[in-house]
């Protein structure tokens, strides 16, 4: 890494400050092959470069990324980054800045996660997912759009920024529900030698929209039902987020960390190191308790 | 080794139970100068120096007084070479690390030459500026997880290294055994108890909260990872509203007053010592007599590996070296 810098620095005139660095673009295939070790071991030695620069993996080439604007944005960079901070305030995307990264990667009972970014057609880009790791090197991406919404409600992350589509029970109209805070409680047993988590998800939210004047939302029990809905999908959305990492064997939410701070005692007996914690992973069993609860529904009264 | 390194070395020894390393580490400097205070307040008018010369006779007495003049000249010198190193890593990258050394130096030697009276004042001055070290602190939670605070005594605890680990905490304090000398100096000594458990309450809270604040930032893996965690928090934090997104800038400002007071009170401590082994009615001679020695002791280590290195060898020689001294004094 230093190396191409020094290249780099061949090149230009005038000398390279990396004080202003703001976004980093990893390409799929250097986090893949490479991995991160290599360039986080230079990010955290050097004194200039921030801790809360963002680090994204693209797909397919990092400098296509990077040169991708909209025709009024005047640097690229600015607008990758906005694109970035505005997700995270509107709750669409955790705050996992490269500082979080090194801290993630360092702890035995939790891995990192980056934002997967991808170029759309006609100069724009997507947060499509994110990446996940195995140590320094990427595991694989989140599978589905709504998967980053499901780890920032297993790890905790504020605000909810989610919107999803549901259909009413018993009905054939759909509403949006769009979610603004987000709990969640991680307990952990120990259960025939094995950890037993119970995880109590909470999601507080509005009706933003419905599909048709069939149905009433004037009426209580439709409230409920819609409840019941959001959570039924909550759940089919955190067991396949559950399966994925268990497949990948990486272990984004940290329910090691909660192994390790809240079972010591199992936790230095028998597992110790991140590795046996991974090996571990994929035969713990997680439950999920879910409530919901639809505080508004907008302008409309019904 | 200064507050930079203070998380690291806590986390290294205690892991998540880090700040309970530091805790003991407190409490285990708050004993040693609670004897050291009690004996000054015994002999209100004289230095360690003189009234172990009645203790322990003068032969003795001059062994170790001059052991600790070396000792805290060493002290000196190590705190103003890590500073230095800390600066030229950090911020003033082309400035040769025995520039900003010998500035340090210089400026404690020059104001050495002052007495007493100006001496508390200058550290009652730089008091308030433990305020931004809060602040960061403050700032930080919002980044830190209480998971990486449990367990509370840490994985895989075990006694010796927390025993270690506190005690290199509580060499942290060993500068506060200026009290010695201090305690002359004052109106009504019998009152340095209590100045002396307020010091210590405030600079070990102050610790004690950098510890707990890293730790649940970072984690406690990572913590070990970084060579001035302190430091890193700093970076990680940012001012609301974005007005400043980093944070160690303004942290190094501050942190030089802090090591500037160590210093100041090291140096004094040593010239005092040598101005009493001496019998001389004066420290100020020695104040720009010992800079070139000091300077040059700095110089040693020949790199920062080394240096902390050395530092840790030196703060543990100290702690059994001071607390030997202390129990002997206090048994006789």
């Amino acid at each position: 890494m230093n190396d191409a810098l020094q290249q780099l620095q061949q090149q230009v005139a005038d000398k390279l400050f990396l004080g202003h660095l703001r976004i980093i673009v990893v390409s799929e295939d250097f986090a893949r092959q490479q991995g991160m070790e290599a360039l986080s071991d230079f990010l955290v030695r050097h004194p200039e470069v921030r801790r809360t620069v963002w680090v994204v993996v693209s797909k397919g080439s990092a400098s296509d990324l990077m040169q991708t604007a909209p025709p009024l944005e005047r640097v690229p960079t600015v607008y990758l980054m906005s694109t970035l901070d505005h997700a995270k305030q509107l709750g669409k995307l955790p705050n996992d800045f490269f500082g979080m990264f090194v801290s993630k990667v360092a702890m035995r009972g939790r891995e990192p996660i980056l934002p997967y970014v991808e170029v759309m057609q006609k100069d724009n880009v997507n947060i499509s997912g994110l990446v996940m790791f195995r140590r320094y090197r990427m595991a694989g991406t989140t599978a589905r759009p709504f998967d980053i919404a499901t780890y920032m409600l297993l790890s905790g992350v504020q605000p909810g920024g989610y919107t999803m589509m549901v259909q009413i029970p018993g009905h054939r109209e759909t509403v949006m529900w769009q979610a603004y805070l987000r709990k969640r409680r991680i307990t952990v047993r120990i259960e025939n030698g094995r950890p037993h988590f119970t995880v109590r998800v909470h999601l507080d939210g509005n009706i933003t929209e419905k599909s048709s004047e069939g149905v009433n939302l004037d009426d209580p029990r439709v409230l409920a039902a819609i409840d019941d809905a959001v959570g039924q999908k909550l759940r089919s959305n955190l067991d396949a987020f559950i399966t994925l990492t268990k497949a990948l064997h990486t272990e984004p939410v940290g329910f090691g960390e909660f192994v390790r701070a809240r079972q010591p005692g199992y936790w230095d007996r028998y597992v110790q190191t991140k590795e046996r914690w991974e090996a571990l992973y994929p035969d713990v069993k997680i439950d999920f308790v879910i409530t919901v609860r639809t505080h508004r529904v907008g302008m409309k009264a019904v | 080794m200064g507050v930079l390194a203070l998380s690291r070395l806590a986390a290294e020894a205690g892991g998540s139970g880090a700040p309970l390393v530091t805790l003991l580490g407190v409490l285990v400097s708050t004993g040693g100068l609670r004897i050291l205070t009690k004996l000054g307040t015994r002999f209100p008018r004289e230095s360690i120096v003189g009234y172990s010369t009645r203790l322990i006779g003068p032969w003795c007495a001059a062994v170790i007084s001059g052991v600790m003049v070396l000792f805290f000249a060493a002290l000196t010198a190590l705190t103003a070479r890590e500073f230095a190193e800390v600066v030229v890593t950090s911020v003033l990258t082309r400035t040769p690390v025995e520039v900003t050394t010998l500035t340090m130096l210089l400026l404690t030697a020059l104001s050495s030459r002052a007495n007493m009276t100006s001496f508390a004042y200058a550290h009652l001055f730089y008091l308030p500026f433990v305020m931004p070290g809060l602040l960061i602190v403050v700032l930080s939670t919002k980044n830190g997880d209480y998971l990486n605070l449990l367990p509370l005594i840490g994985n895989a605890p075990q006694v010796g290294s927390f025993v270690v680990g506190a005690l290199a905490i509580s060499a942290l304090f060993q500068g506060a055994f200026i009290m010695a000398f201090v305690i002359p100096a004052m109106r009504q000594p019998e009152k340095a108890m209590r100045s002396v458990l307020w010091g210590i309450g405030v600079a070990g809270g102050l610790y004690l909260l950098i510890v707990l604040a890293t730790v649940a930032v970072f984690g406690a893996e990572a913590t070990r990872e970084f060579l001035w965690p302190t430091l890193e928090l700093a970076r990680m934090t940012l001012l609301p509203g974005e007005v400043l997104e980093r944070l160690d800038a303004a942290f190094l400002v501050v942190w030089v007053t802090a090591v500037f007071t160590t210093l100041y009170s090291t140096y004094n401590l040593t010239l005092r010592a040598a101005r009493d082994l001496f019998r001389m009615e004066d420290h100020r001679p020695f104040a720009l007599f010992l800079l070139p020695y000091i300077m040059l002791m700095a110089m040693l280590p020949t790199d920062v590996v080394h240096l902390y290195l050395v530092m840790r060898r030196r703060s543990r020689t100290g702690t059994i070296g001071l607390g030997a001294a202390r129990g002997r004094t206090d048994d006789e």
